[in-house]
């Protein structure tokens, strides 16, 4: 890309220096200039509706708006001449036509920028005297209030849904001063529910349902931490009142997301706070779990630890990838080092997890950060459905093809949100990934000149046939065609992919043929991972085969399956489970609970009851993000601050101080002064983290492996046909829905809200060839046995593919699909009709 | 009188091709076509000094040169058919009585700029209009005079007759372009100007009917045929549209330049018995009102504007003393508030309060500082608001003010029980 | 009650929709349609509109109501409309309006009780040299008296 032409002019007797192009908002910015907005934000495409943002432009004549007007060489603008004051002092009084003055009761009250505005231009009160248009005040959902009294319509709510969410649940109707927010037809919201509206809004028109009189700003005590779900790891401010958390809610200046929150981080909050969290330590005693005093179950465990060692069984280790960086270097410093055990994991969902070499590799391409979407000339996404997984990722990416026709490549068994909108899709069979994979990358190498690694991947894919690809993927020669010259027509390119890719049964050839495609275009390569810090527990080692930093292990360890596999057979000694819960999670769950029960001793940590705390021997209660301090590294490899934001539940613990504890216990000599203390440890072992400690803000840097080399083109055969679903039946596949993410959220009530239970999505055309209607509860029967749930059309599901989210205790996603294959042919029987009113 | 394009407006079935045909018409395509490069044809209307007959009088060959040679998106031709500028009625009869000569502008025009889809953008009131023109573009198209291969020359072009559905807005021509675009018809921001990113982002002419009704003859008898009439920088004819108490209201086509008291006197024959002349909005109701101080003005744009008022779209509005000035500010600004689109503030905001308060004042319930509280609400939405809309909101207002205060002040001393006078205007 | 466009109007839609470089500039022409087919826009006929052309329902909501030509409510069978704007208000549009209030005993946006007339106020409708005018249905009556408009609506009696 060519460097952008440098403009200078003068504001307010300053002058600035900005790339050609930039607004006049943001070059005063760049001074400390501060010019209201209302209509503008920094996700939308100028609007230019409010003009509040007016300002004297010399050789005018008359006033500019600042919010569409771009730096122009030489140009000298005012922002507080006598011009400029009285045409923002016009547009204020104006503004308040129609507004109540009644700032104290509305919930935006001391977070409102039009009363921050008016105030600033001196106007309390207006000339207005008539009356003013009065609406009722109503509920479009369980999330979002609409006040229409207070709508100044400068539409960013209904531009936000539009443009960047993509789904245009809201609209302006009417005209003039008539225009008013609606839905299309004064009903519900039907949307992701992201209540990004609200955030966008900029006085009380909008206001969150949930949050509704729960608190005044200045009651809250708000704390900037990161959203404990997703791998986008977005900062929000936890809000505290008497001890529950009561809101979240993003900043514009803060934080990968800017005020971007997702429908899970913006209600994902009551969690910590639950009244079901877990208080005590408890021994199991005469078959049941007890509580107890903190020593005596450490002490359980360090004896367990003692014996298993000297029995020479193995201390084996599973942790969520929720936990902090803090927490899972000292876990995989406690099993390796003081247990003297390779056989630690994290990646419990993936059934074929991908190999140290090749994760080093992932490691080796450059971090690219989110907001490098904005520039991007394409993209790729592979088996992700960005925006029901990530959707920061998904809703920024949205951005772009709606705004500059960016050319994007989905790559999906479902015709998913960004598929519908892409320049080019490939809706490839359930299952048939790495076809779809290959079958792109001989499209790509073929486009691609002489030389380097197309070279390579040319002679490599030479003898793959067309037909074995087309017939294995269900796509055709030209679908892939069209992809690769999609991916080809823009600039600069990423490829991205994510839970679908990364747990599919090929899982590793299927990134190596990602890696060998990013080689051929020349794009970045960027794994979006499960959870909030699947990254840090990557870069911290918590892997059988790479110490922390990627260092490959000396004598590789068991992953997953084999830890279960081994502790079914009566190998393991002590299986600690760190957060991380096998039955719901683990694909084959009959094997889990094997594992569980044939272990010798099994160590929980967790913040609720699950199914694997209760056949634990020894439950410690963790303490949840939003109690601990510490650090997570998010998909950009960020490595971001968590910091608590409320007090700790009963006697519950970090997990760091935990481990630290059981180390010593074990006669180690550690001793932590604090959390610093640790920290520093782990610069000085990882020095990918060098950013991390006491500096770190929400803008610490990303890190990227140095010098290591990236593999060449791995040389693998084709992928196989999966075979069309069977009659009467329906393809479904699982994952996290927007709305929900993994198990925790089911403690939060307002989620439960938008996703109250077990749920089939499925498309309007599926739903009627099985005879089934919206609402109605259906038996669902997979290879992995029954489960009950609520019929749903549309959603994440695709025409042919159904979709189970995985969130509900008794009706985990694994209790349905078998242990092959994260998608499977489902026999559904209706239980009882919906009720419809 | 009618030299241009209202000549032989009357001949009858003028709207069959074949009687437009038989009068000369389709002869300017048939020679572009053949003839004229496009950039010569730019040039010519360029030299013609031919200006915008929708209300700006931007010149319209420069407006054509604005559009790149060499575009990726294709580029468009739009009619601006929506006449909704209150006292105009000029396309209206235009297409009415010879819808031929406008498909003939349209296709100069898109031979010029190398369009191959044109639309008209028709207002919706105008369905019979509508169904004129929908049967004059068949009857082209059904000849080979529009459509593919128009008259040999493997030139396309393709016309959709497209009609809005009520609102005043759309006459601008960005809000039209969102509304034939299918979104709620409100102006967009410019830069980009149309002539680059217009309709579907591709380069777009906006043009008037009139406009283009006279680009046929500038075709046929050249550039200097066209100058010879009106002035230096307002050359050729316009239409002008009376409306108000004069004996023969109507249409009539005259140079620009001639004197407001010549058309209202000798061609219109002067005032309705009982009428006395006492304003005159000169340009559409969009501009400032004049009192009957101004009949000597000449009628072209750079005058009109010297006299403090716009030629805007040739609608005069011929008001007497039978009508209140104050009724009829409050009528005006009652149709500004009820068009505004809303988009932006101080039209949404100023044309609601404007109104409230000239309703107070026409009420009797007018309030001292009431005049001032007026040119107040003006200051702060002229030059303010995101399109014209807004100007021309305050343009009626702030200038019968001016012109007329004594009445308003009257009105307001009066004030006393709210008694509604009885004269017409106001609702 | 599912409202539903006829297979033929269906067909009829989509020509529509084909003249047209992206199918959403259809909307007001789709709506025209509605309007014949069911004498009004319902919310169900939005919901078709929005179908045809794969556009979010919201949006043709926010299009519907902007424009004023398209009845939200059901009308009579005779839709008139007295222009008020300036020329005509000038040359006796307003009492036109009087007189059709107090004639038909309904004020604008309301339908007589037999359903056969429904009074609006409309803006200029581009008359104003033959004003005043009134619009009945798609037809302008220029020039009217109130005794000429007497005669029009007994005639449509
Ligand atoms: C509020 C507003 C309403 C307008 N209405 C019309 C109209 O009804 N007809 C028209 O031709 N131009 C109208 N215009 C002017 C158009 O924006 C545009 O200048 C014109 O169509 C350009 O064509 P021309 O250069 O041939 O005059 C209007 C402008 C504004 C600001
Ligand atoms: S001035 Fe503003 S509200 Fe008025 S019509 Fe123009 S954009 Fe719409
Ligand atoms: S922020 Fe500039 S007009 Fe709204």
């Amino acid at each position: 890309m060519t460097e952008p032409k440098m403009v200078t002019c003068t504001i307010d007797g300053r002058t600035v220096t900005a790339p050609e192009g930039t607004l006049l908002t943001d070059a005063a910015k760049m001074l400390g200039i501060q010019i209201p907005i209302f209509c503008s934000h920094h996700r939308l495409k100028p609007l230019g509706a409010c003009r509040i943002c007016l300002i004297e432009k010399e050789k005018t004549g008359k006033p500019v708006i600042a919010c569409a007007e771009m730096v122009a060489e030489g140009a000298v603008f005012h922002t507080q001449s006598e011009m400029a004051l009285k045409a923002r002092k016009g547009i204020m009084e104006y503004l308040l036509v129609n507004h109540p003055l009644d700032c104290p009761i509305c919930d935006e009250g001391g977070e409102c920028d039009l009363q921050d505005t008016s105030y600033e231009h001196g106007i309390g009160s207006s000339r207005f005297v008539e009356m003013k248009r009065s609406f009722d005040i109503v509920d479009l959902g369980p999330i979002v209030v609409l006040d229409r009294n207070r709508c100044i319509v400068c539409a960013r709510c209904v531009r936000y849904c539009n443009d960047i969410m993509g789904d245009s649940a809201l609209t302006i109707e009417e005209r003039g001063f008539h225009s008013q927010i609606n839905t299309r037809d004064g009903g519900e919201l039907e949307c992701q529910q992201c209540g990004n509206c609200i955030e966008v809004c900029p006085v009380g028109a909008l206001t969150s349902r949930p949050y509704r009189f729960k608190a005044r700003p200045w009651d809250l005590k708000q704390t900037e931490t990161v959203c404990n779900f997703c791998s986008n790891g977005c900062t929000f401010h936890l809000g505290r009142r008497e001890g529950t958390l009561v809101r979240a809610r993003a900043k514009k200046s803060h934080g990968v997301n800017r005020d971007f929150l997702c429908a899970r981080g913006r209600y994902g909050y009551e969690f910590p706070t639950s009244p079901e969290r877990l208080h005590f330590p408890r021994i199991r005693q005469g078959g049941s779990l007890q509580r107890a005093e903190w020593s005596d179950a450490l002490g359980q465990a360090v004896r367990a630890i003692q014996a298993a060692r000297s029995a020479g069984k193995a201390v084996t280790a599973l942790a969520s990838a929720r936990l902090s960086n803090e927490d899972l270097y000292l876990l995989q410093r406690l099993v390796r080092e003081v247990a003297a055990s390779p056989h630690l994991d994290h990646r419990l969902e993936q059934r074929a997890p991908l190999p140290g070499p090749l994760l080093k590799s992932l490691a080796a391409f450059p971090a690219l950060p989110v907001s490098a979407i904005a520039t991007l000339g394409s993209a790729l996404v592979f088996g992700e459905d960005v925006n029901e997984e990530q959707p920061l990722y998904g809703t920024s990416l949205l951005r772009e093809v709606h705004y500059r026709r960016m050319p994007v490549v989905v790559a999906h068994s479902r015709r998913v949100r960004l598929m519908q909108e892409a320049a080019s899709g490939l809706p490839y069979r359930p299952g048939s990934e790495l076809a779809a994979a290959r079958g792109l990358l001989k499209s790509l190498a073929a486009h691609q000149g002489a030389a380097g690694p197309a070279e390579e991947v040319r002679k490599m894919t030479a003898g793959w046939s067309w037909e074995a690809l087309a017939s294995g993927s269900g796509l055709t020669e030209a679908q892939f065609e069209k992809a690769a010259a999609t991916l080809y027509s823009g600039g600069s390119r990423a490829i991205y992919f994510g839970s679908q890719a990364l747990r599919a049964a090929e899982a590793p050839d299927l990134v190596r043929a990602l890696i060998d495609m990013a080689l051929v275009s020349g794009a970045s390569l960027v794994p979006l991972w499960d959870r909030s810090n699947s990254q840090g527990a990557l870069d911290m080692g918590v892997l059988p085969d790479l110490l922390p930093g990627y260092e490959a292990a000396p004598a590789p360890g068991w992953n997953t399956a084999e830890i279960l596999r081994r502790s079914a057979s009566g190998e393991v000694g002590v299986l600690i489970l760190a957060g991380a819960d096998p039955l719901a999670h683990f694909p084959d769950r009959k094997l889990a609970e094997n594992a569980l029960r044939k272990a010798d001793f099994v160590l929980s940590l967790d913040l609720f009851e699950t199914d694997a705390s209760e056949m634990a021997h020894v439950s410690l209660p963790l303490r949840s993000y939003a109690e601990s301090d510490g650090s997570v590294t998010n998909s950009e490899r960020r490595v971001q601050a968590l910091r608590s934001a409320a007090n700790p539940v009963g006697e519950s613990e970090a997990g760091w101080r935990i481990f630290e504890r059981l180390a010593t216990g074990l006669g180690s000599a550690w001793n932590y002064a604090d959390l610093l203390a640790l920290q520093e440890e782990i610069r000085a072992r990882v020095p990918l983290y060098k950013v991390l400690g006491r500096r770190m803000g929400p803008a610490a840097t990303s890190w990227a492996l140095p010098g290591a080399s990236l593999p060449g083109a791995q040389p693998v055969g084709e992928g196989k046909a999966p075979a069309a679903a069977a009659a009467g039946t329906l393809r479904v596949e699982s994952g996290n829905s927007i709305f929900h993410h993994g198990m925790l959220s089911q403690h939060n009530k307002v989620q439960l809200k938008l996703l109250p239970g077990p749920t089939l999505f499925l498309a309007a055309e599926d739903a009627a060839r099985l005879r089934l209607a919206e609402g109605d509860l259906a038996l669902l029967e997979g290879p992995g046995g029954k489960v009950e749930a609520r019929v749903k059309i549309g959603g994440p599901s695709g025409p042919g593919v159904g979709f189970y989210p995985d969130h509900f205790a008794g009706a985990e996603a694994n209790r349905l699909f078998g242990p092959e294959s994260p998608f499977a042919d489902i026999k559904i029987s209706t239980l009882s009709a919906a009720v419809h009113s | 009188m009618n030299d241009i394009v209202f000549k032989g407006i009357d001949t009858p079935n003028l709207r069959q091709l074949a009687v437009y045909e038989a009068n000369g018409g389709y002869a300017a395509v048939r020679k572009a076509l053949k003839d004229i490069k496009p950039d010569e044809l730019i040039e010519m209307v360029k030299q013609s000094g031919l200006r915008g007959r929708g209300g700006a009088g931007f010149p319209t060959g420069m407006k054509w040169s604005f559009v790149p040679k060499v575009s990726a998106e294709p580029k468009y031709v739009v009619v601006n058919a929506d006449e909704s500028e209150p006292g105009t009625f000029k396309d209206r009869e235009l297409m009415e009585k010879n819808p031929h000569q406008l498909l003939e502008g349209i296709i100069l025009a898109a031979w010029a700029i190398g369009s191959h889809k044109s639309f008209i953008y028709i207002r919706g009131e105008f369905a019979h209009i509508a169904k004129i023109l929908e049967a004059a573009a068949l009857e082209a198209e059904a000849r080979g005079y529009l459509g593919k291969n128009i008259f040999g020359s493997g030139f396309d072009l393709d016309l959709v007759i497209h009609r809005g559905a009520g609102a005043y807005i759309c006459g601008e021509e960005t809000a039209l372009l969102d509304s034939l675009e299918g979104f709620r018809g409100q102006p967009r921001l410019k830069p980009p100007f149309p002539a680059v990113k217009g309709l579907y982002g591709g380069p777009t002419i906006v043009n008037n009917v009139e406009t283009l009704s006279f680009v046929p003859f500038i075709v046929n008898e050249g550039p200097a045929a066209f100058r010879k009439f009106g002035t230096e920088k307002s050359p050729g004819t316009k239409i002008f549209s009376v409306s108000g108490p004069v004996k023969k209201p109507g249409n009539y086509e005259l140079p620009l330049g001639t004197p407001l008291r010549k058309l209202l006197e000798e061609i219109c024959g002067g005032m309705l018995g009982g009428h006395e002349l006492l304003a005159v909005i000169p340009g559409g109701s969009s501009v400032p009102v004049w009192n009957k101080d101004y009949l000597d003005v000449p009628l072209d744009f750079e005058s009109v504007a010297a006299k403090g008022s716009l030629l805007g779209s040739g609608g005069v509005i011929v008001m007497s003393s039978k009508t209140s000035m104050v009724a009829a500010t409050l009528n005006l600004t009652r149709f500004y508030r009820h068009e505004s689109c809303g988009k932006c503030t101080p039209c949404r905001e100023g044309t609601y309060w404007m109104e409230k308060v000239l309703g107070r004042i026409h009420r009797g319930l007018g309030m001292p500082g009431d005049l001032e509280l007026l040119l107040d609400l003006c200051s702060t939405l002229e030059g303010r608001s995101f399109c014209a809309l807004g100007d021309a909101a305050a343009m009626p207002v702030r200038s019968s003010i001016l012109m007329f205060r004594d009445e308003y002040e009257a009105r307001i001393r009066e004030a006393a029980g709210g008694k509604t006078p009885e004269t017409a205007g106001s609702r | 009650m599912a409202l539903e466009f006829k297979p033929a109007v269906v067909d009829e839609c989509r020509k529509i929709i084909s003249r047209y470089p992206q199918p959403r500039s259809a909307v007001l022409p789709l709506l025209y349609v509605a309007q014949r087919e069911f004498g009004y826009v319902p919310k169900e006929a939005e919901a078709l509109v929005a179908d045809l052309l794969e556009l979010p329902p919201a949006d043709v909501a926010g299009v519907v109501s902007f424009y004023t030509m398209f009845h939200r409510q059901p009308v009579g069978k005779y839709v008139v409309q007295v222009c008020r704007t300036l020329s005509c208000a000038i040359m006796g549009g307003d009492n036109l309006a009087d007189h059709l209030q107090k004639k038909l005993g309904i004020g604008p946006g309301e339908t007589t009780p037999d359903g056969k007339f429904t009074l609006k106020w409309v803006e200029c409708l581009a008359s104003c040299g033959t004003a005043p005018v009134v619009q009945i249905n798609d037809d302008y009556h220029e020039n009217l008296t109130i005794q000429e408009l007497d005669r029009l609506l007994d005639s449509l009696r």
